[in-house]
């Protein structure tokens, strides 16, 4: 044990002479963070809180040349999933001259959802706003669901574009903010 | 092992013939564009003044001219017409051609945004909000209201409340179907009525 330690204290003076680094930061590179909670941990020790809008991060104790590395997740941020860029969060410590761990995060987004009475002719249109666009709800259908999700903390508002033939429909709860889990609350009613 | 030669020969003859009548437009590469954000059909482009080149239909993907290029020869996509109502922007627009220019040049459309609003009446309470999908917007008294940005002509539009005020109750009428949706129109369109009135 002794021999391995005075050799691997040889190797780190001997990259240090030589201008290699001894020790390396583990960090990395966020992308989308706007919220706070995220929180990472490196080998199963140190952890690091990564704030709202902050787009690097790295653990204040670095590792000696040679040490291998993984980073996890030990806390999503509120409302949000961030995921590691290929296997970025693994690596060994002097095989790059840095350690550039890239993580991307983006907002959880929810279906809205809902029922349809009395739709018994076809080309009934709904529409979600002018970004999520409109779609059309089949003849005989009971039940329709957006075709994009919708990220929480966004606004959503269902309204119809077109009535289809002969019958006049209504919706009801067609809108809200979305929040964390999907909504199936809608009701289109069709006379 | 012959005939190896002999074609090999004749690629080579191939490539003199090629050389030989490789005048201006009588070339080998497809000079392409890259058209993004388009919505409806109607855009034409030229290369060096000619060669039109018409997209029909919307969508982002890439076009080509009909007459090759030479490498080296020099391009100039200029834009011909341009869809009513809609804004386009050229990029990376002139150069030499070859293998890494042939598909730089960019055009970049958007339908001209207009004001989408309307009126309120009978609102005595606070906290009204409404939304057009994912946008929203506060009102706080009778009279004209309308959404902070501007929306794309030739998209679809509908309004609903997201938040009542306190102690009311309000709907929505008016806009282009009469159910406060529509496709908006090359123009503002202030139609959208909220009638505000009691709970019951």
């Amino acid at each position: 044990m002794k021999a391995k330690f005075l050799a691997a204290a040889l190797l780190a003076a001997a990259l240090a002479a030589c201008g290699g680094k001894a020790n390396f930061t583990v960090g990395g590179t966020v992308s989308g963070l706007a919220n706070s909670g995220l929180k990472l941990q490196v080998n199963g020790g140190e952890t690091v809180e990564v704030p709202a809008g902050a787009t690097s991060f790295s653990f204040p104790s670095g590792i000696s040349y040679g040490t291998e590395y993984k980073v996890e997740f030990v806390q999503q941020p509120a409302h949000m999933t961030c995921a590691f860029l290929g296997t970025t969060n693994i690596g060994s410590a002097g095989h790059t001259t840095t350690i550039n761990i890239q993580i991307a995060c983006s907002q959880n987004s929810y279906t809205v959802s809902g029922t349809v009475e009395g739709l018994t002719t076809a080309d009934l249109v709904l529409v979600n706003g002018s970004a999520g666009g409109s779609f059309t709800v089949a003849k005989g259908a009971t039940n329709f669901t957006l075709p994009t999700a919708v990220p929480v903390g966004t606004a959503y508002g269902i309204t119809v574009l077109t009535q289809p033939a002969g019958l006049t429909c209504e919706v009801f709860n067609g809108s809200g903010v979305m929040g964390d889990e999907a909504r199936n609350n809608v009701r289109v009613v069709c006379k | 092992m012959k005939s190896k030669y002999l074609s090999a020969a004749a690629a080579l003859l191939c490539v003199a013939g090629l050389a030989a009548c490789g005048g201006k437009g009588n070339g080998s590469l497809n000079l392409g564009v890259q058209v993004i954000g388009l919505d409806r059909g109607g855009l034409v482009l030229q290369n060096n003044g000619g060669d039109d080149l018409e997209i029909t239909s919307g969508g982002t993907t890439n076009y080509f001219f009909k007459t090759l290029m030479a490498p080296d020869a020099e391009f100039n996509v200029t834009i011909k017409t341009v869809p009513a109502n809609v804004t386009c922007k050229l990029a990376n627009n002139t150069g030499k051609i070859n293998y890494y220019t042939y598909l730089q040049t960019s055009v970049t459309c958007s339908a001209d945004p207009y004001t989408l609003g309307g009126t309120v009446t009978g609102l005595t309470g606070t906290g009204l909000v409404l939304a057009n999908g994912s946008q929203t917007v506060g009102v706080a008294a009778d009279g004209p209201w309308q959404f902070a940005t501007p929306i794309g002509n030739n998209s679809v539009y509908g309004v609903t409340v997201l938040n009542q005020p306190t102690n009311q109750k309000c709907t929505v009428s008016g806009g282009q179907n009469g159910l406060g949706a529509g496709t908006m129109p090359a123009a503002p369109d202030l139609s959208v009525k909220i009638t505000c009135g009691p709970q019951s």
